[in-house]
């Protein structure tokens, strides 16, 4: 195996660089472009479809995040927290993939939010509650894409109060 | 101009604590023609898996409990019992904000993704594996495939390595 050592072993700068052994050319012939295209195709279909699945799902994952966020708030563990937190992360995940962008723009400000504020001072309930009142607006109104002016400004407002509750503007 | 190859021997193991994107990821690859595609939950189940499983790929999501991404990929690359510390890892992840994005690189992944996925963005990266495997790079703190995709043979500031070809 061929490697590009470091010329001395003691410097900060000591590295060893190794030919990568996995060669996965072996296992997959080259193809026509032409088949490849087909098998895309057929991929970006079987995705149309799951979107399609999703619009029923999501409706299920607000009802379980509202359910989440009504336990956490009479109990504010840090493990009811967790798994309010979790639901939202999924749905930051999905909701761009399946056309409702806003969605993980609201799930990245809630993530953003419980990442970077201060771990000593308790989670906002008003502004948890925010975001999921978002979340299920978007969803309520059907809003794809990017949205309108209206919603634009609703995710706008959410990112604000985020920077307000982490000290990044003034209130 | 990109070449094409049949995906239908590759092992694929997919890491994803969500059902449904667990779902969405297997039809995708599916479609692509890819045959073996098993699933673990999160990172620790992943590790016991690439042992058995043997995998030519991992695609890895980032937030798992009770082992997440960015912790398996250390310890895959890390671990003196690693199965295989030269797997191709995929990360697909709906953070993208450029410290997350190095986090995973400094953590050892070879393809970065972030959601939302397309079944394009899945193909290029499954593709640059197959046709471009990097070289692994150890350093003091890092072990992984080399984190520089440029190579820049003028630069001559601090951090550049400086190195002679040995045989291992």
């Amino acid at each position: 195996m061929k490697a590009q050592m470091a010329q001395s072993g003691q410097g900060p700068n000591w590295h060893q660089r190794i030919e990568n052994p996995i060669n996965l050319k072996k296992k997959t012939p080259r193809i026509a472009a032409q088949v490849a295209e087909r098998k895309l195709d057929g991929a970006q279909e079987a995705l149309a479809t799951v979107a399609r699945e999703f619009e029923s799902k999501l409706g299920e994952d607000l009802d379980e995040l509202e359910r989440l966020f009504a336990i956490w708030a009479v109990d504010r563990s840090a493990r009811n927290l967790t798994a309010m937190q979790g639901v939202i992360h999924d749905l930051r995940g999905q909701g761009k993939t399946f056309g409702f962008d806003l969605i993980t723009e609201i799930g990245a400000s809630f993530g953003r939010y419980l990442q970077e504020r201060q771990q000593d001072r308790p989670v906002s309930e008003e502004l948890v509650r925010q975001h999921v009142e978002a979340i299920r607006a978007i969803h309520r109104r059907d809003i794809r894409g990017e949205g309108d002016r209206l919603a634009q400004a609703v995710v706008a407002a959410l990112h604000q109060a985020v920077d307000r509750v982490l000290d990044r503007m003034p209130g | 101009m990109p070449q094409h190859y049949d995906l239908s021997r590759l092992k694929i193991l997919l890491v994803d604590d969500c059902r449904f994107m667990r779902t969405v990821l297997s039809r995708v690859l599916q479609m692509l023609g890819i045959k073996q595609i098993e699933i673990a939950r999160d990172g620790l189940e992943a590790f016991d898996m690439v042992g058995t499983f043997h995998p030519d790929i991992i695609i890895l999501d980032w937030e798992m409990v009770p082992m997440n991404g960015p912790d398996f990929v250390r310890r895959l690359r890390l671990d003196e019992e690693s199965p295989n510390p030269y797997l191709p890892v995929i990360m697909v992840t709906g953070y993208t904000e450029r410290r997350k994005v190095e986090e995973a690189r400094d953590a050892g992944i070879t393809e970065f993704l972030a959601k939302p996925v397309s079944t394009q963005g899945l193909y290029s990266r499954l593709i640059a594996i197959i046709e471009n495997p990097r070289p692994f790079i150890r350093t003091r703190d890092f072990f992984g495939p080399d984190r520089r995709r440029v190579q820049n043979t003028k630069y001559d500031g601090p951090e550049r390595r400086v190195g002679e070809e040995v045989v291992l």
